[in-house]
């Protein structure tokens, strides 16, 4: 690693974002069938729909965090944390799931990107997701 | 390390693992745009243990969380199991979401490091050139086995021998040699012409 030659860092840094640049488009579609895949659940609501709920926001999650889209992690991540908690205390709640998706939606439309709207819609699904005791 | 630092990443072979196809295509391009000499991709952390059994790599990261065979399961096997020198390999793993049960895993399987995501290539990269430099003991122990969990190595708690070789006890001894004289210790300090 410290032999004579390679790159400069900047230059290995701006390579590897450019490289992932080009696969934006490609993951913003994956994304979005992925929130389409949670919106058919919540509409048929199946009885495996919260495995299959947290397996569609933990792909979001992995997928998206390579990107930079804060705000749309950060409601995956959620998601992810919300689902699980629910599952594990028994509780399932569709109606926070429902938020989730709508906050999805909106900041996926964003681009993920930071904004004051989307500094409150994370704020509420923080308060929602503090409502279901974590695990262990 | 300055952004105008050199990174050489021209003779690294590196091992990637992830079920997720589109997030192991996206981790395949930060490590292209790092300049590493090869890249090998694994969809299953058992095709990895096979290829493992026919070559070597240099690094390998991996998703924690996969389906059969997880993340931390493929540690504790390249580390308790693997051929010497495979089972040294650094081994960095990217975390997503897991569920809490997993978290407290992570820290004892061996892995040289747990990167949570978001993980921009920035973060990555400064995590590998850490591990080209670093020089933390391999412990094997009889419930752990991997890279010292102690960045910093301040010796054993006081009144016990240590774990590891390279512990050395807070007690000062006896001194072995004769102190030096003043005249000696100038002369360490003495800027002196050479002749090269």
């Amino acid at each position: 690693m410290a032999r004579p030659g390679g790159r400069l860092i900047i230059e290995a840094e701006s390579r590897a974002n450019q490289a992932l640049d080009e696969q934006r488009d490609h993951v913003f579609t994956l994304l979005t069938a992925n929130v389409d895949a949670i919106e058919a659940l919540c509409a048929t609501r199946p009885s495996d729909a919260p495995d299959q709920i947290y397996a569609f926001a933990s792909a979001m999650v992995d997928m998206a965090g390579y990107l930079d889209v804060p705000t749309f992690f950060e409601a995956a991540f959620s998601l992810c944390e919300i689902a699980d908690r629910m599952k594990n205390a028994g509780s399932w709640s569709w109606p926070s799931v429902e938020v989730h998706v709508r906050a999805l939606r909106l900041t996926l439309a964003a681009q993920g990107q930071t904004s004051a709207d989307s500094d409150r819609l994370l704020e509420g699904l923080r308060a929602l997701t503090a409502h279901v005791p974590p695990i262990g | 390390m300055a952004k105008s630092d050199r990174v050489n990443l021209a003779h690294t072979t590196v091992l990637l693992i992830d079920d997720q196809p589109t997030s192991l295509d996206m981790l395949g391009s930060i490590v292209q745009g790092f300049g590493c000499k090869e890249q090998i991709k694994c969809a299953s952390a058992q095709a990895a243990v096979e290829l493992l059994a026919r070559r070597s790599v240099d690094l390998i990261l991996i998703d924690c969380i996969m389906p059969d065979m997880d993340g931390y399961d493929f540690v504790r096997w390249l580390r308790r199991d693997a051929p010497a020198p495979t089972r040294y390999v650094p081994v960095i793993m990217i975390l997503g979401h897991a569920s809490q049960a997993k978290v407290h895993q992570g820290r004892d399987c061996g892995a040289s490091f747990i990167v949570a995501k978001p993980l921009s290539p920035s973060l990555l990269l400064k995590r590998i050139i850490w591990l080209g430099g670093e020089d933390r003991d391999f412990v094997e122990s009889e419930h752990y086995i991997g890279p010292d969990r102690r960045v910093h190595n301040y010796g054993p708690p006081p009144g016990t021998d240590g774990r590891r070789e390279s512990d050395l006890s807070g007690d000062l001894g006896e001194a072995v040699e004769e102190n030096m004289d003043q005249d000696e210790i100038d002369m360490l300090m003495k800027p002196m012409k050479v002749s090269l």
